[in-house]
């Protein structure tokens, strides 16, 4: 696998190495700070008592049964890149603190990506809840949305149209107030008949 | 050894003595058979003069089968970006289907990205917050599991409150022409958003016309744009 854009960080000889292993069996390290941008590796880190360095480097690595051993190491390029960023409970705080050099990398580190990758990578970001990469994943899948056709939409994506044709025709002229509205009172209406049903049955 | 093998192409041959051997029998035409035989040989021949091999070409690989039919079309990648060559089918992310018929030729179908629908709801709410209100639109038709998660996530999806408004005005008119009217009397951010659910909530929105709801999506807009712009 490529190394990926230049100027890219790598753990230091001193770091203290996060161990995890992908779903097919291979193991990774990854540096402590670079970690703690996983909300899932934190509560993992909490739950088993790795709140100190002794812990950390005496531990067993952490299985990531969803995460392929592609996807990891393209998260571990991204998390040791975004080491010094805030942790992951700042919710985004990227969309302001952020240099010109990072943007720049994150550009480059997204155009590498194959709609696959991608797609694989978006999955792993959610799974291991590293907020500011599914913010990314997010923002590149919309670069491919943006500005296409609901057909041209579909074929990208793989979408079956399963709308009949009067739902299509239908969809295609309503008014968005109107939609929301009637999602809305169809809510209101399921929680009415919700209500009803325990005094119904009393 | 080879006594055997002599045996067995005899055997190939066929052995007259052998009663389970259909026996050949010459052609038995009819004469109706004849008639058309007859007839073929005397039409002049439809066939075209033999193809010196100078002439000749060699056939097209499946590549360039596939290379001269996409070869008129604007090209995109795989993630929908904009190319300026003919894109080479990519073995990593393209899954390829070629069936070849009796007349060569090629058919590809190219699975250009996995499905957006088999994504968590939480990975469509974050996309959805990174498109403009009318790719959103687009986005809710395409099929019913990402409307259905777009309406049900609604709120985080900016469908709601202020946004709102702003998906509304977007959607069925054009930002230009109402910048110039005359703006509400609204002092405070919270103000446009208590209009807001005012108007989304009470039979009022319902009875306004048209243009009314457009004046005040426009000026609600616009003076939220202002409000923004002294914000920042």
């Amino acid at each position: 696998m490529a190394d990926g854009p230049s100027g890219a960080k790598k753990c230091r000889d001193d770091d203290v190495l996060f161990r995890v292993k992908s779903k097919e069996d291979r193991e990774y390290t990854l540096s402590k700070k670079a970690a703690q941008l996983s909300g899932t590796i934190h509560h993992y880190s909490e739950n088993y008592g790795l709140d100190n360095d002794e812990a950390i480097m005496k531990m067993e690595p952490m299985s990531l049964l969803e995460v392929s051993s592609e996807s990891l190491h393209h998260i571990i390029r991204w998390c040791e890149q975004h080491r010094n960023c805030p942790i992951w409970e700042e919710e985004k705080w990227w969309q302001n603190e952020r240099d010109a050099e990072l943007t720049k990398w994150e550009d480059e580190f997204m155009a590498e990506m194959t709609s696959e990758t991608l797609y694989n990578l978006f999955l792993a970001a959610n799974f291991l809840d590293i907020k500011c990469l599914l913010d990314k994943c997010a923002q590149s899948v919309a670069d491919m949305i943006k500005g296409k056709s609901v057909d041209e939409i579909r074929e990208i994506w793989m979408l079956e149209n399963d709308f009949t044709p009067e739902e299509e025709e239908k969809i295609k002229n309503e008014n968005p107030w109107e939609a929301i509205l009637r999602y809305q009172e169809q809510l209101e209406k399921e929680k009415e008949e919700q209500a009803s049903q325990p005094a119904a049955s009393s | 050894m080879s006594t055997a093998n002599n045996q067995k192409r005899e055997n190939c041959k066929g052995n007259p003595q052998n009663p389970t051997e259909i026996p050949s029998t010459p052609l038995q035409l009819t004469q109706k058979d004849l008639m058309r035989e007859m007839a073929l040989e005397t039409q002049p021949t439809t066939r075209k003069p033999p193809i010196s091999p100078k002439t000749l070409k060699p056939p097209l690989s499946p590549k360039s089968v596939l290379q001269s039919k996409v070869s008129q079309k604007i090209f995109r990648d795989d993630r929908g970006r904009e190319i300026s060559k003919a894109p080479l089918v990519r073995a990593r992310s393209a899954v390829l289907h070629r069936s070849l018929s009796r007349s060569h030729s090629v058919t590809f179908i190219v699975q250009t990205a996995p499905r957006l629908d088999g994504l968590p709801e939480e990975t469509i709410v974050r996309i959805a917050q990174n498109l403009s209100p009318s790719d959103l639109r687009s986005l809710s038709q395409t099929s019913r599991s990402i409307r259905e998660q777009i309406l049900k996530n609604r709120r985080r999806c900016g469908l709601t409150e202020i946004h709102e408004i702003h998906f509304t005005y977007q959607w069925d008119f054009d930002a230009q022409h109402f910048l110039a009217l005359p703006l509400p009397p609204y002092e405070t951010w919270n103000d446009v958003l208590l209009d807001s659910k005012k108007m989304m909530v009470k039979d009022t929105w319902k009875t306004m016309t048209p243009l009314t709801r457009t004046k005040i999506l426009a000026a609600t807009r616009s003076r939220r744009m202002s409000i923004r712009a002294a914000d920042e």
